[in-house]
């Protein structure tokens, strides 16, 4: 009988413990999370809402080399454009361009480009300065 | 086997408010350090009335740290019309806003990947979804007057 009376205390301890866990530190961090994920998010948005969906962005290299590896395969219907200087490149179907470059040798990391989205033309250009 | 239970139940416990302990902590960081850079060299630009090439590759080395973003330049002139004359993008760099008029300076970066601790706010500790689209990115963003 001890036996069982211990067990019964250990199990009203134990859901004692869990009814505490549940009101006193799951369901406030639960609803401070929310409040948290909302204020942060809102902050998020007010800032990309001040930037408008076709505002030249300043961006490096690089960014062209992970945009050409995210968009250029067999389906993509988007040009990817990098303008240097007099030339042009054009990158759709793969990830090499229109004149067999590389882009990984037309993109300089070390540079700074202006992104202009243009959704009209279906094209994303990166403009060399 | 007393202890597997006990463990089976703590440990995934232990483990969320772990993760999400360092991760919150770990925005909060990078969020002011961001906001903090974006700011200084704002004021830079206010003060000198120019943004300069090197200063602006100096704030993107610094800010290149916390991952690929993209910086969006304005400056605004209020020269009596309803809307303010705005110039943005590589215009303005480099250009002598203080002789051309301009009165204020915003620059804008946002990160291009979303913060590990977006996953953390759309599941509880337990493993339910909250319903949430959760897509919280750094950012910074300041305005100074061309004084």
């Amino acid at each position: 009988m001890d036996s069982f009376w211990s067990k019964l205390l250990i199990l009203g301890i134990v859901a004692a413990i869990g009814v505490f866990f549940i009101g006193n530190v799951y369901a406030p961090q639960k609803s401070a999370q929310e409040a948290m994920a909302d204020s942060t998010q809102q902050s998020v948005n007010a800032v990309k809402m001040g930037v408008e969906e076709n505002a030249p962005m300043i961006v490096k290299g690089d960014a062209i080399i992970s945009t050409v590896n995210q968009y250029c395969s067999g389906t993509n219907t988007v040009d990817i454009v990098v303008v240097k200087a007099s030339n042009t490149y054009t990158f759709r179907a793969s990830t090499l361009a229109d004149g067999g470059q590389s882009v990984t040798s037309v993109a300089d990391i070390k540079k700074h480009y202006v992104k202009y989205i243009k959704k009209d033309a279906g094209e994303i250009r990166f403009v060399e300065q | 086997m007393q202890n597997f239970w006990a463990v089976l139940v703590v440990l995934p416990i232990f483990t969320w408010y772990s993760m999400f302990s360092v991760l919150d902590r770990n925005y909060t960081i990078a969020q002011q350090a961001v906001e903090n850079i974006v700011y200084e060299y704002t004021q830079i630009a206010g003060k000198k009335g120019i943004l300069y090439k090197s200063i602006l590759e100096e704030m993107d080395s610094r800010l290149s740290k916390y991952g690929p973003h993209e910086i969006y330049l304005t400056a605004e002139k209020f020269d009596g019309s309803a809307l303010p004359v705005k110039t943005e993008g590589w215009d303005i760099v480099d250009m002598d806003l203080r002789e051309r008029g301009y009165d204020l300076v915003n620059i804008s970066v946002i990160y291009n990947k979303r913060h590990p601790v977006s996953v953390m706010y759309e599941f509880s500790v337990f493993g339910a979804t909250t319903g949430r689209n959760i897509d919280i990115t750094l950012f910074g963003n300041a305005s100074s007057y061309i004084r």
